[in-house]
């Protein structure tokens, strides 16, 4: 094993900010699992894209449904498959290995190459699911019953774990990883993600968006804050309708491309403050916004 | 070089590091995987030690403690420049059981009357506003505006830095705000910027990294993720995932055998496979809320926790109802204790599976709780002391908790809190607290 590490420096599509870029780095010297938490829409997913296409390597993306269990992503043996065709008999059904699929983990042990695996929004699953591949993601490997076969990892995959906050954790899972939590982008950052995504719109158009979108973001009510994404949305939207940014100041245009709830669209509509509008009602006066 | 002091500190700080994750972190520096003396120190310590961002703020305090004296804050002019630009950023920084431990401070005293008398010698160019005047006389507002850390390392800058820099700062200040003597900013400074010196926002240049580990640890910007401090407003939300989970899990489809061997018989043995989604046991919920005064803030909040957890349709049933620092034989439909339905017909009317919750302080007179005609409502004699109510209530209901926003500090025994908590499970009005009750109702 090589003591000098992979450099993880970035890409030019992925603004990350140089402590996560240590962090990766050590995750990957140390080859341990990376856990990255954050809210939805700060980027979590694209890191792993951005690690896999920084570092030449295949990427792998297993996306955790609520009904996924830890052994689906070891392998899969399909009796059904097996019954059905030993009923029509065209099939030869005796060797048990043509039924075993290998899940995505078990794909990523098998590659010749090293991986980058993504485990992606694992906090959906069941609370079990990450004690489940405790022992998979230390040994790194698994252990196929109905073949006898055990499944070695040929190269040790960078492991990639993202997760919302939606549940909690278990400990002994977390003490395996490496834990970063990525907050919401400050406006300096997410004037640098804008400029990725559009780079040729007007600073001024930025800045007024920017200031609307993390006062927006401000409001305790709303059910859904809007996120980077919506945000480059917007801002793509106001672009081709050749918004500029004085009309910004006194109107608030295709709200609906930040604001996904319809009661939060609702609420903010009536609200004299955010659409600028003078004959606008006025909802109440505790909720001054602006 | 081992950091055992460190690990202590953690330990102490109540952030969950064991021997393994240590080993890891030991492993990291031997390989020369982060410089020391520098963020990225901070940043991959933080990423190997902590594994959740409600201890952020606790692996923070163990970090300042640890390294404080270690590096030397000649970056303290930037976070002392911050300082007076934004005091008020300062002052959101700390939590009110924070203000009032700094008070206790005797430092302060003697830092005021240094910077007293430094400012007396001293020549100031312009008159000194009010509002300068009366900030260093009332040493509540000083205290109030420094943390701990801020106050041991402005100890450590030597009078005639600190003068000159006052200097400059006046200087700078009369030049920008146009003849202002406003020396301390006001309230509302743009979002962005450096310290709000651009008027329409955003702030100019490279992003600078010449902050140091110990800066960024003094930031605290991880302070409102604690999980163990009295439920705030902002925490509402997270509050709510914590109540959400009073749903129970586990949604996958089951295999019905019966339904299959059935089928496939029928199918003159072709195998057929029937799946059954599985029933779903919500919860039922009885929530009763002490209104009285020193409540309010509270069950406000806590009922629109649970309003909005019901919209989502976490629980079958949910229905609130409010008391007035005990429970007597009537509860209330509104805050204005007009409507009411007897105790009694609530006992009938709720079956023993509804989950109570009852959120209140538990503070009371003894005699509200242990004599017949405690109840502070005069007009509403009780023959039955208040505690018998409760205990009706605690027998009658399978499961029940009592969630309390006063700190577990203060419940003493002989209090009433005590006597109530022997009777409730009693839990702290805050995220881990309500995490804890939710776990017991389940």
């Amino acid at each position: 094993m090589a003591d000098e590490f992979d450099k993880f420096q970035g890409t030019d599509d992925y603004i990350v900010s140089s402590d996560l870029k240590d962090i990766v780095n050590v995750a990957i010297a140390l080859q341990r699992p990376l856990l990255v938490r954050g809210e939805p829409g700060t980027g979590k997913t694209l890191l792993a894209h951005s690690i896999a296409k920084g570092l030449n390597k295949r990427l792998i993306v297993w996306n955790i449904k609520s009904t996924t269990k830890a052994k689906d992503g070891l392998y899969v043996y399909d009796t059904v498959q097996r019954l059905y065709d030993s009923r029509f008999g065209d099939k030869d059904v005796s060797n048990i290995k043509n039924y075993i699929h290998f899940g995505k983990l078990g794909e990523a042990f098998t590659s010749e190459d090293q991986v980058v695996l993504l485990i992606d929004e694992i906090d959906k699953a069941d609370l079990e699911f990450p004690n489940d591949l405790l022992n998979e993601l230390d040994d790194m490997s698994f252990y196929i019953y109905e073949t006898g076969e055990t499944i070695k990892a040929l190269q040790r995959p960078i492991v990639i774990i993202t997760s919302n906050n939606e549940k909690e954790l278990p400990d002994a899972f977390l003490r395996r990883c490496i834990f970063h939590y990525i907050e919401f982008p400050d406006p300096q950052l997410m004037e640098r993600i804008i400029y990725v995504h559009h780079p040729n719109v007007r600073k001024e158009l930025v800045w007024q968006c920017l200031e609307k979108f993390y006062k927006l973001r401000k409001i305790e009510y709303l059910r859904k804050k809007p996120s980077t994404s919506e945000l480059i949305d917007w801002i793509g939207v106001l672009m081709k309708a050749g918004i500029t940014e004085s009309e910004l100041t006194t109107a608030f245009p295709f709200l609906g491309t930040l604001i996904k709830k319809e009661q939060d669209y609702d609420m903010l509509m009536k609200e004299k403050s955010v659409i600028g509008d003078r004959n606008a009602k006025s909802f109440s006066n505790e909720r001054h916004f602006f | 070089m081992v950091f055992t002091d460190f690990f202590y500190n953690l330990k102490k700080r109540n952030v969950p590091v064991t021997l393994t994750e240590w080993l890891v972190f030991i492993n990291a520096l031997q390989r020369n995987l982060m410089d020391c003396n520098s963020q990225k120190f901070y940043f991959v310590a933080r990423a190997l030690l902590v594994k959740k961002e409600s201890y952020f703020d606790n692996f923070d305090e163990a970090f300042l403690e640890t390294f404080r004296g270690v590096e030397i804050p000649l970056d303290l002019k930037d976070t002392l420049e911050e300082w007076l630009q934004n005091p008020f950023a300062l002052l959101q920084m700390l939590t009110p059981e924070e203000r009032l431990l700094l008070l206790q401070n005797p430092i302060f005293e003697q830092f005021r009357k240094n910077l007293l008398e430094v400012l007396q010698n001293f020549q100031m160019p312009i008159e000194p506003s009010e509002a300068l005047k009366s900030w260093l006389q009332d040493p509540y507002e000083l205290r109030r505006m420094l943390s701990t850390a801020e106050i041991a390392a402005l100890e450590r800058l030597m009078l005639e830095e600190l003068r000159q820099l006052f200097e400059q700062r006046m200087r700078e200040q009369k030049e920008r705000h146009d003849g202002g003597d406003h020396w301390i900013g006001t309230g509302g400074t743009s979002p962005f910027g450096e310290g709000g010196r651009h008027p329409t926002g955003i702030g100019l240049g490279a992003q600078s990294r010449t902050h140091s580990a110990i800066q960024v640890a003094m930031k605290r910007e991880f302070r409102n993720y604690r999980s163990d401090m009295t439920l705030d407003i902002r925490q509402i939300q997270m509050a709510l995932k914590k109540v959400r989970n009073l749903k129970r899990t586990g949604l996958e489809e089951e295999l019905d055998l019966e339904e299959t061997i059935d089928k496939t018989c029928k199918n003159a043995g072709e195998l057929e496979i029937v799946m059954v989604p599985p029933r779903k046991n919500k919860a039922k919920v009885l929530l009763l809320m002490d209104a009285g005064g020193s409540m309010d803030p509270y069950y406000i909040m806590v009922n629109r926790i649970f309003s909005a957890a019901h919209q989502l349709k976490t629980f079958k049933d949910f229905k609130y109802l409010y008391f007035h620092n005990c429970i007597y034989d009537q509860l209330y439909k509104n805050m204005a204790f007009r409507e009411s339905i007897a105790t009694n017909e609530l006992l009938h009317t709720y079956e023993k599976d509804y989950k109570l919750i009852i959120v209140g302080d538990a503070s009371m007179a003894h005699s509200e709780l242990f004599s017949a005609g405690g109840s502070i409502d005069y007009y509403n004699y009780n023959p039955t002391p208040g505690i018998i109510w409760l205990k009706r209530l605690k027998y009658h209901f399978e499961k029940s908790v009592w969630i309390n926003p006063v700190i577990p500090n203060y419940w003493y025994a002989n209090s009433t809190i005590d006597y109530i908590s022997k009777i409730f499970p009693m839990f702290h009005l805050s995220l881990d607290g309500l995490d804890a009750a939710v776990r017991k109702l389940l």
